[in-house]
């Protein structure tokens, strides 16, 4: 070959290189070791940008509006719910803040271990008439009987 | 259990123990607050405890006073009473005390109630 026309080859190369790649990118794949095992994709399998177009028909024009219009909403929904759970942990602090004032106020040592002591010994009273009669004395008894009718009567009236 | 009837065990564990209770001032404190209540289940313990009892005082409370005992004007609470005096081992002192009331200086009605019951007892 000739260098004259060695150099009008590598000008035409130059010059009108997609002539070349078709059938460059047909014959030869530069990633055959890695990618679709070996296989020459030779077809376009996308899909056109023009026909995805075409397919978006007036229908789906409105569909896709109302779309929009819906994320749209969204957004002031969420907004809304962000509101609401602003609220709600101002509530939330708001209540656990009374909590806390009433457990610094209303509940003192003194009353919780008069509270734990009262139900421990109503776990351990006994109203056995063997026990009574031997613990207690005849006015501890009177005392206790007239308790008892008065609670039967508030009971029972 | 439900509230009333755990109130009504209560009732009638104190009052037993009352009866049970060696110290004879028990007596008094049954007769003023038991027989004495306008509930006629707390006239009811109480009469049945002082039977129970079984002494001259006792009895004499639920036998020779107008308006207790077998002398009720509840029929449930003189009736649960002779029940009580019939069902007691030893009849002897409830007899004699029967025996004072019918002769003893007391009104007709306590009189003839006390004669039934001692008929009763002799019967059984």
């Amino acid at each position: 070959m000739e260098i004259s026309s060695v150099r009008e080859n590598i000008k035409s190369r130059l010059f009108n290189s997609t002539k070349y790649e078709t059938v460059v990118s047909n014959k030869s794949n530069p990633f055959k070791q890695t990618s679709f095992k070996g296989n020459v994709l030779s077809a376009d399998v996308f899909e056109s940008a023009t026909k995805a177009a075409k397919e978006c028909a007036p229908k789906n024009k409105l569909t896709m509006s109302a779309l929009v219009g819906s994320i749209s909403n969204f957004g002031s929904k969420i907004q809304a719910g962000i509101e609401s759970i602003v609220a709600f942990g101002n509530r939330m602090k708001e209540g656990f803040s009374n909590t806390w004032n009433m457990l610094n106020k209303d509940i003192s040592l003194t009353e919780v271990r008069s509270a734990i002591s009262t139900r421990w010994n109503s776990m351990f009273e006994t109203t056995n008439p063997k026990v009574l009669a031997k613990n207690k004395t005849v006015d501890e008894l009177g005392t206790m009987l007239n308790d008892a009718i008065a609670d039967y009567s508030a009971i029972a009236a | 259990m439900r509230e009333i009837e755990k109130k009504t065990k209560k009732l009638n564990n104190i009052i037993d123990a009352l009866s049970l209770h060696e110290d004879p001032s028990s007596i008094a404190m049954l007769e003023e607050i038991g027989t004495n209540s306008s509930i006629d289940v707390v006239r009811e313990m109480t009469s049945r405890a002082l039977v129970r009892k079984n002494m001259e005082d006792s009895l004499k409370v639920v036998i020779s006073n107008k308006g207790k005992g077998i002398n009720d004007l509840s029929t449930v609470v003189a009736m649960s009473t002779i029940n009580e005096l019939l069902s007691l081992e030893n009849k002897d002192m409830a007899m004699k005390i029967l025996s004072d009331t019918v002769e003893g200086e007391v009104e007709d009605d306590v009189k003839d109630n006390a004669r039934s019951v001692k008929a009763l007892m002799a019967l059984s």
